[in-house]
């Protein structure tokens, strides 16, 4: 069990295409698709080292574990993802506009410009808004496919959460859980490679908790999105059968699980270690991609970022008196209150 | 004819909202096979199946996080905590989840959660089956918070969030949860599938012209004891049982007080920085000059829940009668 | 903003008014600030203003009735009233996006003439009222968390416990905060002013103040040192009026029955208090004003030059504050409860006036400072108010000695009583030409009985003729009053 899949490992001829149910044109778009969440992460980290945004945590290595799980989505699944999870965000709709809308928190933002940069939100995905409190995520992710299992629904709960989020309560209120009811919920959970008992990390790999809970495990290349791909659409074509979750620990190199606090914030890894690379490298050798592609691709999501962050910076902060909506449905009277009082310069 | 008892009251209601809205389900430690630790719900699980409710496991945190994953499905859960003393591992996804995702997410996503409390002393509980900790959510924007004193006032207001689209924390006074409907009408009105109460609004219970007296919850009756007999001695009270503690009906406060200038505040919970603070406050700033004595608090102790104690600790007729004659011959 | 009208606190010590008219009637709309009823109190009519537009919905007083301040006499009709709790079941209603009041009050344009005339001058008024409300308004409907607005004679918590350090009546103070606001300042700019006035303590307590018992342990109040206002002078409580057996007799002959109401109960009330509270003596001495007769000739074209009437109080009045000077125990007030005599070094000289609802004092102010003119005129001027009925509370208060003459009806002796908290009166009758002996022969002189009535605790017999010595040489050779003082 604690054998970590991959299927990139270096042979192409391995790689068991045959179980991915994906073809060439699948292939790209998922390969366009990482490349676009490193674009963005980079630039958006950008952003930050210069000042113009005031905080951001880069996801920059961490393509193949939000691609990969994502790509396994179906529209009416749900995603309870983490504030790296940008990767997740582009594929179920998000766009980039919105993202770095978020990120400047300007007046076109949908959310208001109330959350730290990064803290995507996209009700039309079924992309739950990102909390502040990292593990908050998970255990409404065992409700959400609690909810989804009593209603006969034919979908999936996806979450994705860090190595940190493992100790956390929720982590385990929603093993709990998820196993309890058998619900239709995948678990990713992103964690280093290590020493067994060495770093954050808890006495054992996260993936041998799960089966303390009776919840199915796997361990995953973190870095190879095609065995993330794989792991994640078995688990779920398990959980929409009825067969329960699945907790999928995808591992990776330190430096890019770490990325925000490694050496070049936004960095990517090594080409060993990278999983734009790595999957370039064999979509390059079946033939399914090529350098004028990779120029191409540049050069359109550099024009498509641009064009998004001039725009979002363009914008202006959204209105003071904006700061009282949304708190209630309707404004209670200290709402009103408080909200005259600024909006008339009157002080408290 | 047996009169409906709070507890009962509950149930009932629920069992009426969950015919009519499908999407409403409970759960909570032992609220399905046992039917709730106070039978609050109990026959529900045999009359709307295991789906709709569900026993969780014994993991305050669980079940209100598993409650908010499903209320951003959409569906509508009525979480019981068993204990308010046992809400605490559950504080951060009320106050940091529920509270916060509508605004957090600009208005993209409701959390239409309620969350039901069994709260307040004297039923001989201890320091871990007596808290009062409202006023950890009435400070928490994004909760509405109410306290019902009676039968009726519990069918009413679970109605209203169970229909509405804001996490709800309902505060159950257990001390109650035997008391019977007071009379006919109001046993109508838990029987009444309409019976619905606004947020936002206090009930009158008594009116007097010499002094305010404010409390909810539990401690609304030894304040109506107290304005009895406040009666008798010529002090007549304005008794305000406020049902909603946020938003709280500040125009009934405004009004008693700037008209009797006089004004008693009850809750049992601890005393410093509790909810009554927030009405002295308020008084304070809008209405001084209308107060002809100090704004006087009748509050649980700055200890924790003493068993022994008990009597000593939770507000009876008594003390809320000396603040009243206090205020009135100040 | 409640529906109902209370009839609110017109002054402090007054714990009832008597409705004699009112001014509007059922369905009438009103705008803020006009008058709708007139109430009596024990000392004055008074008009009480509409604090709020509306429709008079019902009037629940009778003109007769007298009611208790606080009590609600007129009830409002729908207009810009909020509805009551537990009633309402409004759900908070969200806000419109802020929909900016109007940017400013149209600036008032000059009218061409100033307003001449009563109408005119009503017109203006009714059109800046017009002005204000526009402004008003266009504000939402007032809204339920709007601090009810300050109380009239509203005081500062600071300014009342100040008040009381200082020996001040607040009821006296004019506040200039907001809404009429009595603020510290306001005590103290009063406190250090000249027209002093008599303090709380002396004030005969109103039927309403509860009495102070010592509350059971209310932890809330042990920081709080002193109690706001010093609780006066056991004064026995105006009872409710026990039915007394006279009205339940049979008549025993033809009887017109007039109730006792007003001004006239008032005085009813105020002299059993004075008469069996405070152990009054008269002293009686004659004077001869002859002199005073000559003077006042003199003085006459002077007066009738100001369209001035010159009676002989102005010339008792100055002769009278200077020795009060010299004898300021006859100026004074007693304060039992605290033990004190006020000797008060200001002189306010209350003159009983006969209306025609009952008798009146009005006090001129700091007599000491006005001439005999002055005094003549200001005597005449209160004396006009109080018989219309319109003199101002203030000028009914603070008075620390009062002359009470009859002489221009009659009168040879009186024993007049005291006009408490004061401890002596001088009753004048009328001056009349008599035969007296002078150097061993008989001469006619004008010739007057000064009747003093003196509280016992405070003025003995030998102090009260001291007095009467001094103020009889001084009346009878007004001269002297050069030499006074010096």
């Amino acid at each position: 069990m604690s054998e970590i899949q991959s299927m990139l490992s270096g042979d192409v001829a391995e790689v068991d295409r045959e179980s991915l149910a994906l073809d060439d044109a699948g292939l790209a778009r998922m390969y366009e698709a990482m490349s676009t969440t490193r674009a963005v992460d980079k630039r958006s980290a950008r952003l930050h080292v210069e000042g113009e945004i005031g905080f951001y945590v880069a996801s920059c290595g961490l393509e193949a574990v939000s691609v990969g799980a994502g790509f396994t989505l179906e529209t009416p699944d749900w995603l309870f993802p983490s504030h790296r999870d940008l990767g997740m965000y582009l594929l179920r709709g998000g766009s980039m506009r919105a993202w770095f809308d978020q990120l400047f928190g300007n007046v076109a933002d949908l959310t208001k410009g109330r959350q730290l940069p990064g803290h995507a939100s996209l009700p039309a995905g079924r992309f739950v808004s990102v909390s502040g409190r990292v593990g908050a995520q998970i255990s409404q992710a065992a409700g959400c496919a609690m909810a989804i299992k009593s209603r006969r629904d034919k979908a999936c709960v996806l979450t994705s959460f860090g190595e940190a989020a493992s100790s956390a309560a929720d982590f385990h209120a929603a093993m709990n859980i998820a196993a309890r009811f058998r619900v239709p919920a995948v678990f990713v959970c992103r964690s280093a490679r290590r020493d067994i008992g060495a770093g954050i990390g808890g006495a054992a790999p996260v993936a041998t908790r799960a089966k303390a809970y009776g919840v199915s495990a796997a361990r995953v290349d973190g870095s190879d999105v095609l065995a993330v791909y794989r792991a994640v659409s078995e688990a779920r074509s398990t959980a929409t059968e009825g067969g329960g979750p699945t907790l999928i620990e995808a591992v990776l190199d330190e430096a890019a699980l770490f990325g925000a606090g490694a050496p070049a914030a936004g960095d990517p890894p090594s080409a060993d270690l990278d999983p734009l690379a790595r999957l370039r490298e064999y979509l390059e050798q079946c033939g399914i991609w090529d350098a004028a592609r990779e120029d191409e691709l540049g050069a359109r999501l550099a024009d498509r970022i641009d064009e998004a962050v001039a725009a979002a910076r363009a914008e202006a902060k959204p209105p003071a008196h904006s700061l009282f909506d949304d708190v209630y449905g309707e404004l209670p009277w200290m709402l009103q209150e408080q909200r005259e009082r600024l909006v008339s310069g009157e002080g408290d | 004819m047996a009169m409906t008892t709070l507890a009962e009251a509950v149930r009932d209601t629920l069992a009426q909202e969950m015919r009519r809205d499908e999407s409403i389900v409970v759960m909570g430690h032992a609220v399905g096979t046992m039917g709730g630790v106070f039978h609050a719900t109990e026959g529900l699980l045999q009359e709307f199946g295991e789906d709709r409710v569900i026993d969780m496991p014994l993991d305050e945190g669980g079940v209100v996080g598993a409650a908010v994953g499903m209320a951003l499905y959409g569906l509508r859960p009525v979480a019981e905590i068993q204990l308010a003393d046992f809400v605490y591992p559950g504080l951060d996804q009320i106050i940091s989840e529920a509270a916060k995702l509508r605004y957090r997410s600009g208005g993209q996503y409701r959390c239409p959660l309620v969350v039901r409390i069994p709260y307040g002393g004297g039923v001989g509980g201890g320091p871990y089956q007596s808290q009062s900790p409202e006023a950890f959510f009435t400070h928490t924007p994004g909760l509405v918070v109410v306290a019902p004193s009676t039968a009726a006032d519990a069918a009413g207001l679970l109605r209203t969030a169970l229909r509405g689209e804001d996490p709800v924390v309902l505060m159950e006074p257990k001390a109650l949860y035997g008391v019977a409907a007071a009379a006919a009408e109001t046993a109508d009105a838990v029987a009444d599938d309409q019976f619905a109460l606004p947020f936002g609004v206090a009930a009158r219970l008594r009116r007097g012209d010499d002094v305010t007296l404010v409390a909810y919850g539990a401690m609304v009756h030894p304040a109506q004891q107290a304005a009895e007999q406040a009666a008798a001695h010529g002090v007549e009270v304005d008794v305000l049982d406020l049902r909603t503690l946020m938003p709280f009906d500040i125009g009934a406060l405004l009004e008693s007080v700037a008209k009797t200038g006089r004004a008693v505040l009850v809750q049992e919970a601890p005393r410093s920085c509790g909810y009554a603070a927030e009405l002295a406050a308020v008084l304070a700033e809008k209405a001084i000059f209308h107060l002809q004595a100090p704004v006087l608090r009748v509050t649980g102790f700055d200890t924790p829940f003493s068993h022994a104690a008990e009597h000593t600790y939770v507000p009876d007729s008594d003390r809320v009668l000396g603040a009243i004659r206090a205020v009135a011959e100040f | 903003m409640s529906d109902d009208f209370r009839l609110p606190d017109i002054g402090e010590g007054l714990a009832e008014g008597e409705i004699v008219k009112w001014l509007v009637a059922v369905g009438d709309t009103v705008v803020e600030d006009q008058p709708l009823v007139e109430v009596m109190t024990d000392k004055a009519t008074v008009e009480i203003a509409s604090p709020r537009d509306g429709t008079v919905e019902a009037l629940r007083a009778a003109e007769g009735d007298i009611v208790e301040i606080g009590t609600t006499i007129l009830v409002f009709g729908n207009g810009a009233a909020t509805a009551p709790a537990a009633e309402s079941a409004a759900v908070p209603a969200p806000i419109e996006e802020a929909t900016a009041v109007a940017a400013s009050v149209p600036a008032h344009e000059v009218p061409a003439a100033p307003p001449v005339t009563a109408d005119e001058l009503e017109q203006a008024r009714q059109v800046a009222r017009a002005e204000r409300r526009a402004v008003e308004s266009s504000a939402v409907d007032r809204k339920p968390w709007e601090a009810p607005s300050i109380p009239g004679g509203a005081v500062a918590p600071a300014a009342r416990r100040l008040a009381a350090e200082l020996d001040v009546d607040v009821a006296l103070i004019p506040g200039s905060g907001r809404g009429g606001l009595v603020t510290k300042a306001d005590v103290r700019a009063f406190a250090s002013g000249e027209t002093a006035d008599t303090p709380a303590a002396l004030r005969a307590e109103p039927v309403a103040e509860a009495v102070a018992a010592a509350p059971e342990s209310a932890p809330a109040l042990a920081p709080l040192s002193a109690p706001v206002i010093a609780p006066g002078p056991p004064a026995p409580q105006v009872a409710a009026s026990t039915p007394v057996t006279l009205s339940t007799a049979a008549p025993a002959g033809d009887e017109e029955r007039v109730p006792l109401r007003g001004l006239r109960r008032a005085i009813a009330e105020r002299m059993v208090i004075a008469t069996t509270t405070v152990p009054h003596y008269t002293y009686v001495e004659e004077a001869d004003m002859s002199e005073v007769v000559a003077l006042r000739r003199q003085a006459k074209p002077k007066a009738t030059d100001r369209g001035l009437k010159l009676t002989f109080l102005p010339f008792i009045i100055q002769a009278l504050v200077l020795t009060l000077k010299d004898h300021p125990y006859l100026n004074a007030s007693l304060d039992e409860e605290a033990g004190v005599i006020i000797l008060k070094h200001y002189y306010n000289i209350g003159i009983a006036t006969h209306t025609e609802r009952g008798l009146m004092v009005p006090v001129v102010k700091g007599a000491d400072g006005k001439d005999l003119l002055d005094l003549a005129a200001e005597i005449a001027r209160l004396s006009e108010q109080a018989r219309a009925g319109k003199i101002a509370l203030d000028h009914l208060r603070g008075g620390t000695f009062t002359i009470t003459s009859t002489g221009n009806i009659g009168g040879f002796l009186a024993t007049p009583v005291i006009n408490i908290p004061e401890v002596a009166i001088l009753g004048v009758t009328s001056i009349r030409e008599r035969p007296v002996v002078r150097n061993g022969e008989i001469v006619i002189r004008h010739m007057v009985n000064l009747c003093l009535s003196c509280d016992h605790r405070v003025v003995d017999g030998a102090v009260a003729a001291l007095f009467m010595r001094d103020l009889v040489g001084l009346l009878e050779d007004p001269k002297l009053q050069l030499l006074a003082g010096l």
